[in-house]
């Protein structure tokens, strides 16, 4: 718990770094776009994770919880539409459909869990989880090898 | 696991956190978790903890050799490092957090 105040409070204290010092904040300022609100907009996606977290660790024994999450994610998805706030904005978005899809399955846990009607989907789930995470992590490691590549034809 | 746990510093366990076994749900005590392994937060303090020293090391260094790239490189560990590690602690905090719960 102390540990978590600490962490909360410097985190805090970086994105109030971000705003007021920007400088030397390296992918977390060189990602987004010039403009008033893409190039501060991590402090979006800040408040977007803490609320995420803040809903799943408050609500997250309800199932209320997991209602909200998924609508946060709802408006992070559509935010992102409007604003466009990356200079590439495929990966976050379709990161975000990831986090959605796994909390989507996470709340057909959760209201499926004191359910008698065993069916492949209630006992598979958490594969289907491990599933989604991996295709994540394959995602995230194309594009980033992807990037590479070009960054090192553009040298 | 208690003989284990005298070697906290190697495998993870941390005395100075909580290990409240008997309030963990049935899901995670049926398949031997401990509240030791959820509290387990060494590699988020060692994480955090490295771009501070870092940074701190170059801010030291710049101020008595006087090179101005030396200095903003440790400005470079206090912000955007240091973001990267908070931002990995707190989401590991979070789900040890929900799965406790």
């Amino acid at each position: 718990m102390a540990l978590g105040i600490v962490i909360e409070c410097l985190i805090i204290l970086e994105i109030v770094l971000y705003i007021v010092r920007p400088k030397n904040f390296g992918e977390y300022k060189s990602f987004f776009k010039q403009g008033s609100i893409q190039d501060k907009w991590y402090v979006v996606v800040f408040l977007e994770r803490s609320a995420l977290i803040a809903t799943m660790s408050i609500l997250g024994s309800n199932d209320i919880g997991i209602y909200v999450a998924l609508g946060i994610c709802a408006v992070c998805l559509v935010l992102q539409l409007i604003v466009r706030p990356y200079e590439h904005n495929i990966r976050p978005f379709i990161n975000w459909i990831f986090i959605t899809i796994v909390l989507g399955l996470y709340m057909f846990v959760k209201l499926n869990q004191d359910s008698e009607n065993v069916t492949i989907m209630t006992s598979y789930v958490s594969f289907f989880i491990i599933g989604v995470l991996f295709a994540a992590l394959l995602f995230n490691l194309v594009c980033i090898v992807m990037k590479f590549i070009s960054d090192c034809r553009g040298k | 696991m208690t003989p284990l746990r005298n070697l906290w510093i190697v495998n993870g366990y941390n005395p100075m956190f909580s290990d409240d076994s008997q309030g963990l749900p049935s899901r995670l005590s049926s398949v031997y978790y401990k509240g030791a392994f959820l509290a387990n937060f060494n590699i988020d303090i060692v994480i955090v903890l490295l771009p501070i020293i870092a940074g701190a090391v170059l801010l030291i260094i710049s101020k008595i050799t006087g090179r101005k790239g030396i200095r903003l490189k440790s400005y470079v560990f206090f912000k955007d490092w240091l973001l990267s590690a908070l931002l990995f602690a707190q989401i590991h905090l979070n789900f040890s957090t929900i799965l406790s719960a």
